[in-house]
């Protein structure tokens, strides 16, 4: 199923938790959700002036938190599409997520001028009164070292950390109620030798899975930050989402947009691979893209995926029999 | 000589009391100026004519013309002594250039050039000619040095499983692996002892090349070539050339000619001795010669059995290297991406004017000049051996009053054996067949009429007075020609139909398949609506199949079996193709897409790798790698069987077939369980990690339910349960068909 409503490059696809609603935002400004299993656009959020980086839906689906260029994160309502809260940064935002229970969110926001980067966690309960919500933010992290640009922010396992993903392949995580760094075995590791640029996250956020501009996909043991597997390709990958339901990994990606041009289409590679998992083999591709994939989602119950390009486009593939059936390779005596 | 007026040392005036409060302490950067205060600007003629006192200026004049164009001679740099007693002279003279590079020019060039026919002329160096004078004249013998020899060059052929190897170059790595029937190839050597010392060191920087038998792996390096070989890789030998770009074993492997075009100063062609290098353990370079008149192709090529090498000089002579460039396995010099350089004539083994064009035969190991003159070839354009015989084909335009001809010369008699007179040629093509039975000159006539007519004149070699056949080809330009290896049959590409890019492919036998008469006759084409876009033809090693090529932006293969007439596969919407062969078994094709190195803004820097396919055109591996930069096959020794026993081992060939074919599937079975059992093992400990973790979760899931205000995912009643059946049904049951 394609769906056509985005006028510029796709930045980001996404599921809720229920898997029946599909978020897509791109560098048009307007964030926009779709009926997953009739495709029909059910609404847009109007009211940014730049591009769409990142945004999170809380576990419930009441609450949409989008990031955007134009230095604002701006928090809307689902159902209504109503703005409830705009959250002003001191500069272009990179990151927006929600944390399990959905009563704060983080954001990293890019240095500009005379600030620095900043990760900061707001306090939005859903059941409060909108205009009781404060812009100001509960816990303020500044990254003072101009060097280190955070690319992307999460929230681990019970919300014991914010895990915060940076253009030179570093993780590291933060105390989310202090905003002190964490110290020791496993609160910091270079995962890539590139920028990340993306994570996602198995059900239970054990693992999770970045995308590099260095070609590769790892995946990580949250707890220690060790890498557990790694997958190879020859692009830059943009995203990657583990499977729920089969030990596999989707990786989507390609190379840089400036250089499209100068290969045939078809040899762009503009596809979604399938890796196993624990093997680190690819084992399939799907088709379809004009430009390199740029975000990738699969849905809650592991029977749909999505996948969003430079070309606008948002293809959303429904697996077949033959692929839900498919047996490991490797007989389960082995 | 100016030796004595330097002695004093020149920093013994500079530094002295004064001074050195200018100069830093230690400062040990400064450069002085060059001086040669020896005589290696001297050379010595010797076996000039004696000529008495009237003629001896016309002779100084003469000689001086001569290495004038060498290089600046010294003021007074020309003497030629006159024996006092006959006022005769004594029929040499010293010459001191202004630069050693000149002298060391003119000796390479003039050494053994014939003056008239009783003067061949002996060049030395001044020095040389000093210690030679100065040598002892009793013989005491070094000590003896034990022999050096390489253990097991040749013991890859000793494979259980007579598997191939090749050799690949990406980003900085070098690895040698075996080709193997199930599809991933297996790593032999990826220069892990050269990574175990550390460093970031690794094998090899730059292109690699197999030898002509395969016994070596050539290593290019800034400073030389290094010889790997044996099981384990090791090196065998080291020949320094500075700035070599391109080296090109002898067909037995005993030799080895280098070239070098460094930027900074002028380039040479060394030829060495490759089995005394590594057997006394010594640098063994046999000749050189400066690389200026030659440009920058290989115009020097080996007899079958290494007795000759052959020096091919004519300003009209092509550069093979652009041809080529890209297919060929020698454009994986580091030459290869080398730009053309100008094709000058100049001083040369024949004489200052010989752009005229000739063949120089030099015998190996002592490189004599063949009865000291080479083969006079007028016009010279191209030229090769025999590839079992000391026979040489050139190929002349015409020339004044002159035909073009294309000739045969049998060596060492220097006999022209068969000449063929061609009228109206523009362009000319030799090719041999591997066997050497038949010699095929691709003949491009000049425009008559609307069309540029193309004849083949086809040599039976092997037969008394050689035989000669004609077949003019009417669709032309002739895009290709292939001989089919230890075979009678050549196929060709040809036609122009431009605009929809499909060529017509047609097969000839140099036997009737009927009647078996020696008679070229047209098997088939393959045109009209059979016409395909193919641009390169490759015969598989044992005959019979072809590949039918097209190298493009978009590629396609086709597997074609020209005994049956029939298509085996074809791949088409390929990306593009720079690199296609057979391995020497034909068992295997192989095609590759390679970037340059060095240039690491190349236009295809992605999808770069290489593709196996089998002789059916069944892909079996798919290799990417970032920097890909070469794919090289392992050629075998030629093979001992003479074309007729091939031939007939081809017709028993079912009889092996079944012992490989059972031996292959054990093999893939046993390397499929041996892959299942690693891998269900990294799944059993995968999933044990997974188990901790999630237990862990379980333990704590509480607080997540919390955080969702009790609300709990796992929980059945918070979903809405749907069941949907599905009942396969198979295809063509004929209970459910009505």
């Amino acid at each position: 199923m394609v769906m056509k409503g985005h006028e510029r490059n796709i930045t980001r696809v996404l599921f809720n938790r229920d898997g029946d609603l599909l978020f897509s935002a791109a560098s048009d400004k307007t964030p926009t959700v779709w009926d997953t299993e009739t495709g029909e656009r059910l609404g847009t959020y109007n009211g940014h002036s730049g591009s769409i980086t990142d945004m999170s839906v809380s576990w419930n689906s009441n609450r949409l938190v989008t990031a955007s260029g134009d230095c604002q994160v701006k928090l809307w309502k689902v159902q209504t599409g109503e703005e409830l809260l705009t959250y002003t940064h001191s500069g272009p935002v990179r990151g927006a997520q929600w944390a399990e229970g959905g009563e704060r969110f983080a954001t990293v926001c890019d240095p500009f001028v005379s600030h620095n980067a900043k990760i900061q966690v707001f306090y939005a309960p859903e059941d409060a009164d909108p205009e009781s919500l404060s812009p100001t933010p509960e816990v303020l992290i500044e990254i003072r070292n101009r060097e280190e640009k955070p690319t992307k922010v999460y929230w681990t396992q019970f919300n014991e950390d914010l895990l915060v993903a940076y253009e030179n392949g570093w993780v590291r995580k933060y105390d989310p109620k202090t905003g002190e760094e964490r110290t020791g075995e496993g609160s910091s590791a270079k995962l890539h030798e590139e920028k990340i640029n993306a994570i996602t996250w198995d059900k239970q956020k054990i693992c999770f899975i970045t995308a590099s501009n260095d070609y590769r996909s790892c995946l990580v043991d949250a707890k220690t930050l060790k890498v557990l597997r790694v997958y190879q390709t020859d692009r830059p990958v943009n995203g990657a989402v583990i499977s729920p339901i089969k030990d596999h990994v989707l990786l989507g990606g390609g190379q840089e947009a400036q250089s499209v041009t100068t290969t045939r289409g078809q040899a762009g590679k503009f596809e979604t691979r399938f890796f196993h998992s624990i093997y680190e083999e690819e084992f399939g591709r799907v088709k379809g893209h004009f430009g390199p994939i740029t975000a990738v989602d699969i849905s809650p119950d592991g029977l749909a995926f999505v996948s969003g390009s430079f070309d606008g486009y948002v293809r959303l593939h429904f697996f077949d029999d033959d692929y839900l059936f498919m047996r490991d390779e490797v007989p389960e005596e082995y | 000589m100016a030796g004595e007026d330097y002695e004093h040392h020149y920093s013994d005036v500079l530094i002295d009391e004064e001074l050195k409060g200018y100069i830093s302490e230690g400062r040990t950067d400064w450069e002085e100026p060059v001086y040669e205060p020896d005589f290696s600007t001297a050379i010595v003629v010797d076996n000039l004519p004696k000529v008495s006192r009237e003629k001896y200026d016309r002779l100084m004049v003469f000689v001086r013309k001569i290495y004038d164009q060498v290089g600046k001679i010294a003021e007074d740099g020309l003497q030629m002594p006159l024996d006092e007693a006959t006022g005769m002279t004594l029929g040499f003279a010293f010459i001191n250039f202004l630069t050693r590079d000149s002298a060391e020019k003119a000796i390479a060039a003039t050494n053994n050039w014939n003056l008239d026919k009783a003067h061949a002329l002996k060049v030395n160096s001044y020095v040389d000619l000093v210690k030679t004078t100065t040598h002892p004249e009793t013989y005491t013998p070094e000590p003896a040095r034990p022999l050096t020899t390489v253990p097991g060059l040749y013991d890859w052929l000793k494979d259980a499983q007579y598997r191939d190897q090749f050799v690949v170059r990406h980003g900085r790595d070098t690895e040698v692996y075996w080709a193997e029937p199930g599809g991933t190839p297996e790593l032999l050597y990826g220069g892990e002892r050269e990574k175990a010392m550390g460093q970031g060191r690794y094998w090899c920087d730059q292109y690699v090349t197999w030898s002509k038998t395969g016994a070596y792996l050539l290593t290019y390096h800034r400073q030389g070539v290094a010889l790997w070989g044996g099981p384990k890789f090791e090196k065998v030998a080291r020949l320094a050339h500075h700035g070599v770009a391109l080296a090109q074993f002898s067909n037995t492997d005993r030799y080895l000619v280098t070239y070098s075009y460094p930027e900074d100063g002028p380039g040479h062609v060394v030829v060495w001795d490759v089995e005394r290098s590594i057997s006394i353990q010594e640098q063994v370079a046999l000749r050189s010669w400066p690389v200026e008149p030659f440009g920058k192709g290989n115009h020097f090529k080996w007899s079958h059995d290494d007795k000759y090498i052959a020096v091919g000089k004519s300003k009209y002579l092509r550069n093979p290297q652009a041809a080529q460039a890209g297919l060929d396995e020698s454009g994986g010099g580091a030459a290869g991406h080398v730009k053309q350089g100008s094709t000058g004539t100049g001083v040369g083994e024949g004489g200052p004017e010989d752009g005229e064009g000739q063949i120089s035969v030099f015998e190996a190991p002592s490189m004599e000049l063949l009865d000291r003159k080479s083969i006079r070839a007028e016009g010279l354009r191209g030229f090769d051996w025999c590839p079992k015989d000391n026979l040489i084909a050139y190929w002349a335009p015409e020339r004044q009053q002159q035909p073009a001809r294309v000739v045969l010369v049998e060596l060492p008699s220097k006999k022209e054996v068969r000449r063929k007179p061609l009228f109206y040629v523009e362009d000319c093509e030799l090719t041999w067949q591997n066997e050497g039975e038949y010699l095929c000159a691709q003949v491009t006539h000049k425009k008559r009429q609307s069309k540029k007519k193309v004849s083949l004149e086809l040599f039976r070699v092997k037969e008394a007075g050689i035989a000669l056949e004609m077949v003019e080809i009417d669709a032309t330009p002739v895009r290709d020609f292939a001989w089919e290896p230890a075979g009678h049959r050549f196929a060709i590409i040809h036609g122009d139909d431009a605009n929809s890019y499909r060529f017509s492919v047609s097969f000839y036998s140099m036997i009737h398949p009927t009647t078996g008469q020696k008679e070229v006759t047209l098997l088939y084409r393959l045109e009209g609506e059979k016409a395909r876009p193919v641009n390169k033809l490759l015969w598989s090693p044992n005959g019979s199949i072809i590949v039918l090529a097209k190298l493009a932006e978009a590629s396609s293969l086709e597997f074609y079996d020209v005994d049956s007439h029939s298509t085996l596969a074809k791949r088409d919407d390929l990306s593009r193709i720079d690199y296609l062969k057979w391995d020497p078994s034909g068992r295997y094709l192989t095609d590759a897409i390679q970037q340059p190195m060095g240039n690491s803004y190349y236009k295809y820097s992605y999808d770069n790798g290489f593709r196996m396919w089998t002789f059916q055109g069944t892909l079996i591996a798919h290799v990417e790698k970032n920097q890909f930069y070469m794919f090289q096959w392992r050629p075998r020794p030629p093979s001992l069987l003479t074309a007729e026993q091939q031939r007939k081992v081809k017709k028993d060939l079912r009889k092996y077939e079944r012992r490989f074919d059972k031996e292959d599937r054990e093999k893939e079975m046993n390397k499929k369980k041996e892959e299942w059992r690693r891998k269900g093992s990294r799944r059993a400990e995968f999933r044990a990690f997974y188990a901790t973790r999630l237990a862990e979760f379980q333990a704590r899931k509480a607080e997540l339910v919390a955080l969702q205000k009790g609300y709990d995912d796992e929980e059945l009643e918070n979903y809405e349960i749907r069941v949907v059946t599905r009942r396969m049904v198979p295809l063509g049951d004929p209970e459910l068909a009505g």
